[in-house]
């Protein structure tokens, strides 16, 4: 990885132990400048250090932080240009909706009028004007979320490092801060650094993400590339749903990586990732395994015969989860595994019409099974 | 919490006790010395109920406004300086780690398993004359002393040390003061403390605030109820503390209870002497009413 011209922040071989846990392990990445970058795992992988040494509130091991190419590792989190949304807002109780704003100004010395301006300027932004003389008290707790957006943005960061912003929120109200938060960044084009353990919420609405696991980074991507080419099992169960089949070997023939399988015997692999190719060049023992989303799986009616593109497979018809449009349904195998299996609302039509325990065929295409090395300790 | 409404019945039997032991040990007692307040002495054992209201008058002559002046001001001093350094102690026990936390609290309480009085006579042990304090400053003086001797200066400072005088002055009855009320100021600040979202701390350094500014802009306010709570149970028994200025102060130092001590022994007038308990309480009851106008005001803005 090359730095590319426009790479704002710069994280290097960062490394946090708590006593004898290690909270983050050698963890490198850039953010660009003007993204939304979502730091994702599941809890306890370390994202929420790892954002906190970036505001400053935790100080590295070993391993350096540079902004704008100049080292910030040492600087005080009073001293950072980069502010931070908390996780439980972190309003100041005692104060007006206003002087929380009007805080970091103050302390910053800067003169009323400007500081004035300015804040009606960030709780305009918010949509919060209104509530200026409020207590956050008599506030919602989206409200609450947009003072702390306002009193962080006031200070013109170069960076916002948001914290779960969505996870204390309602589920409407969670899908509206969503769309606001991501056209707030468009409108300020102040680089936000998201930390979430909810997988939708980093792909609706980051341009990037690092999924991180035990510490280490597992895969920088984009969503789609996250989706579509997961680097491991852990990667691919993580963003969303993933069916895993045992492989049995793995040769390469004239650059033509085959997969062997008991379900579907020899599968060609099409969509290579560098890290397979890295690990099947390597001696290194891997058990790989075969991953397809569930939307892969075509159910079909009983008659329809697979072609040379295509294999099938047949299995009990097991639960249904009515999702809307799509539903979910699962599909037991002979060998007491279950899939898991999308179907649209035409599918559902025929469905319906089948009790549960009934074989049900489903055509998967060739080209649609992913290649994944088993993550070592997942 | 408003359960009782829907059983009154239990709720009065469960509270009989406590209201019974309010009633015969401190609301009738209270009463009798309220009724001696207007009464006037008719011999060495006999007093008249006549409703005067001489003995409230009393209060007002030039001596006793003296001590009662001298009172608030010695309570205020040592409640500033309880809640000073008791700000200080719970902050340190706050912060400490989860194992830490008990033991500290335990040595915030260990003072309260000892008598007052034993603590206040092993007080005169270290303020004395004699006593640990002026040994320990002696022994600053003479290693300051011989350590100018060696550069030949010893002319800066006197030949030998001069004891200094701690009992019976305002600074040693202060001193004990603070000594035995500062646990009190210690545990209420730190239960503010703990209940305060420590991420408002690191959102105020975020914003670029230093840690003077986060202390005081932050940190004090988000603790207010705490710091009042603490200020009046160090201040109101502050006011009714007699054993310490009379052991430390020796005599020369009295504060308004050792005087309404007298009336009940030596002087052996119980009508000024309940007067001036009556006194007291009527400013203990202003102050907590000051305390519950600013809670009522505080649960109004939650509401």
């Amino acid at each position: 990885m090359n730095a590319q011209p426009d790479v704002l922040l710069d994280i290097k071989n960062l490394t946090k132990r708590f006593s004898k846990v290690v909270a983050v392990d050698d963890v490198s990445l850039q953010v660009g400048s003007g993204e939304i970058f979502a730091l994702l795992g599941p809890s306890g992988c370390g994202k929420s250090t790892l954002l906190r040494m970036i505001a400053g509130l935790e100080l590295p091991d070993s391993g350096d932080i540079l902004l704008d190419d100049s080292s910030i590792a040492k600087i005080p989190a009073n001293k950072r240009p980069i502010n931070m949304v908390f996780q439980s807002y972190a309003v100041f109780p005692h104060m007006t909706v206003e002087n929380n704003v009007a805080y970091g100004l103050k302390a910053k010395r800067v003169a009323a009028s400007e500081i004035r301006q300015q804040v009606e300027q960030a709780l305009s932004q918010v949509h919060l004007l209104d509530q200026r003389d409020r207590k956050p008290h008599q506030l919602s707790g989206g409200q609450r979320q947009r003072v702390a957006l306002a009193r962080a943005l006031v200070m013109q960061p170069r960076i916002l490092l948001l914290d779960e912003p969505l996870s204390a929120l309602d589920a409407k109200l969670r899908d509206q801060m969503r769309l606001e938060l991501v056209k707030l960044q468009e409108t300020v084009g102040v680089t936000f650094i998201i930390v979430t353990h909810d997988q939708n919420e980093a792909m609706a609405m980051a341009d990037r993400i690092a999924v991180l696991d035990q510490g280490r980074v597992r895969q920088i991507a984009s969503p789609e590339e996250l989706y579509h080419q997961p680097l491991d099992t852990f990667v691919a169960d993580f963003i969303g749903k993933i069916n895993l089949f045992d492989v049995r070997k793995v040769t390469v023939e004239d650059n033509r990586v085959l997969a062997e399988t008991d379900d579907f015997g020899v599968i060609e692999i099409q969509h290579v990732t560098d890290r397979t190719s890295e690990l099947l060049n390597s001696v290194q023992a891997v058990v790989w395994k075969l991953g397809l989303r569930p939307e892969k799986l075509q159910l079909v009616a009983n008659d329809l015969q697979p072609t040379e593109d295509t294999v099938s497979l047949s299995g009990e018809l097991g639960d249904i989860a009515f999702q809307g449009v799509n539903s979910e349904v699962e599909i037991r195998l002979p060998d007491d595994k279950s899939l898991a299996a999308v179907a649209t609302a035409d599918d559902m039509q025929q469905l319906r019409q089948l009790q549960s325990g009934s074989m049900v065929n489903c055509v998967i295409k060739r080209r649609d099974f992913l290649l994944l090395p088993e993550s070592a300790d997942s | 919490m408003d359960n009782w409404r829907r059983s009154p019945l239990t709720f009065a039997f469960f509270s009989l006790p406590t209201l019974g032991w309010l009633f015969i040990f401190f609301l009738f007692p209270l009463a009798i010395v309220w009724q001696y307040s207007f009464g006037e002495n008719t011999s060495i054992v006999d007093v008249e109920f006549t409703g005067t209201l001489n003995n409230y008058a009393r209060i007002f002559q030039p001596e006793i406004l003296v001590l009662l002046w001298r009172t608030l001001w010695m309570s205020t001093i040592s409640t500033v300086i309880c809640l000073s350094v008791g700000y200080l102690v719970a902050m340190v026990i706050a912060s400490a780690s989860p194992r830490a936390k008990p033991w500290l609290l335990l040595l915030i309480m260990l003072p309260f398993w000892t008598n007052l009085l034993i603590r206040t006579y092993s007080l005169l042990n270290i303020l004395g004359t004699r006593g640990r304090l002026n040994q320990a400053l002696q022994w600053i003086w003479e290693s300051t002393h011989s350590l100018l001797q060696l550069v030949g200066l010893e002319g800066l400072m006197a030949a030998s040390y001069k004891p200094l005088t701690f009992l019976g002055t305002p600074f040693g009855v202060v001193f004990g003061l603070v000594y035995i009320m500062l646990p009190f100021s210690v545990l209420p600040i730190y239960a503010a403390l703990e209940r305060i979202d420590k991420s408002c701390l690191e959102a105020s350094l975020d914003l670029g605030a230093g840690q003077v500014r986060t202390f005081f802009k932050v940190l004090v306010p988000m603790t207010m109820g705490g710091l009042i709570t603490a200020a009046i149970i160090t201040f109101v028994p502050t006011l009714g503390q007699f054993l310490t200025p009379d052991l430390l102060g020796r005599g020369q130092v009295d504060m308004i209870a050792n005087v309404i001590e007298r009336q009940f022994k030596k002087a052996n007038d119980w009508p000024f002497g309940s007067a001036l308990s009556l006194f007291l309480l009527y400013i203990t009851f202003i102050l907590l009413a000051i305390k519950s106008i600013h809670d009522v005001r505080q649960s109004r803005r939650v509401v």
